[in-house]
């Protein structure tokens, strides 16, 4: 009985090590990586550090793996969650976007938070240091609206500037 | 001369042509359309990024009791129809200023079928 209960640990651990060098959804481990989330956008520190705490993990290049996440099938659901939050936004390529899609994005985080859609409650549930209070929601919310503002008024300056230099090349 | 003509009814049947197109309103494309260009913020019943939508023909705008609404959109004395919805899709800034939703829907075609979809599951 108990060589049967040892070979069948011994098989699990032989599948769960062999699974956990397949990657069927990518490695979005990328060791090393060191991308700096928000690069471009105007943000306090305040409210910097609940984005770190509560968003990062799954929307960012700064993904902190916990020991887990290296063990199939663990590994692979997480792996796809992170590659799907990444698809929808990655903080560490906020640079990268263009404006329209800054002001989608930033419109979406405002109101997931808001409405409690953001942080999942699965993700929670095993994070709890990414809880949101109240307050902290509405520090999310507020800053959104203060840099879709922001963003707004950076992006029809530089329409009209480029209308100006636009007529002054036609005159 | 004859050349110049030609053109001109062309351009303007072509024009007609989509202008009809657009002024069709197909509810089964616009649940396509809806499928594609919506569902990343909204579902019919359950609240995503944005309320959800079933319903909304018809409405007035913020009232669906479990959504945080704007503060612009809660006060807005605004009702969805067609003309409002043609007008929110197109620049939601133009009908409710300081609003959350940064989302614009350039295509006419896309805009009328979805608002025809909205409507025909408000009439259910």
């Amino acid at each position: 009985m108990i060589k049967k209960l040892l070979l069948a640990a011994g098989a699990v651990a032989i599948a769960a090590a062999g699974g956990s060098l397949l990657h069927p959804f990518g490695r979005p481990a990328a060791p090393g990586a060191n991308h700096p989330i928000l690069r471009d956008a105007q943000i306090d520190p305040a409210t910097l550090a609940i984005l770190r705490r509560a968003c990062q993990n799954c929307h960012s290049q700064q993904t902190e793996w916990p020991w887990y996440s290296h063990i199939a099938p663990v590994s692979w659901l997480i792996a796809r969650d992170v590659q799907q939050a990444r698809s929808h936004m990655n903080l560490s390529q906020w640079q990268n976007y263009s404006a329209d899609d800054r002001l989608q994005l930033l419109s979406a985080i405002g109101s997931a938070v808001r409405n409690r859609k953001m942080p999942v409650q699965r993700y929670v549930l095993l994070h709890p240091e990414a809880r949101l209070t109240d307050s902290e929601r509405q520090q999310i919310y507020r800053w959104t609206r203060a840099e879709r503002s922001r963003l707004s008024l950076l992006h029809s300056t530089t329409s009209l500037n480029g209308q100006i230099h636009f007529v002054a090349y036609l005159q | 001369m004859r050349y110049n003509w030609t053109l001109t009814i062309l351009s303007g049947v072509v024009w007609t042509t989509v202008a009809l197109a657009a002024s069709l309103k197909d509810p089964v494309r616009g649940r396509d359309a809806f499928d594609k260009r919506c569902t990343g913020c909204h579902t019919l019943d359950k609240i995503k990024v944005g309320p959800p939508l079933r319903g909304v023909y018809g409405r007035t705008a913020g009232k669906d009791p479990q959504f945080a609404y704007s503060d612009a959109v809660k006060a807005a004395p605004v009702e969805w129809d067609e003309a409002t919805l043609d007008r929110w899709l197109t620049n939601t800034e133009s009908v409710i200023p300081g609003n959350d939703m940064a989302f614009r829907l350039n295509d006419p075609a896309d805009r009328a079928n979805i608002i025809a979809y909205l409507r025909q599951l408000s009439a259910k």
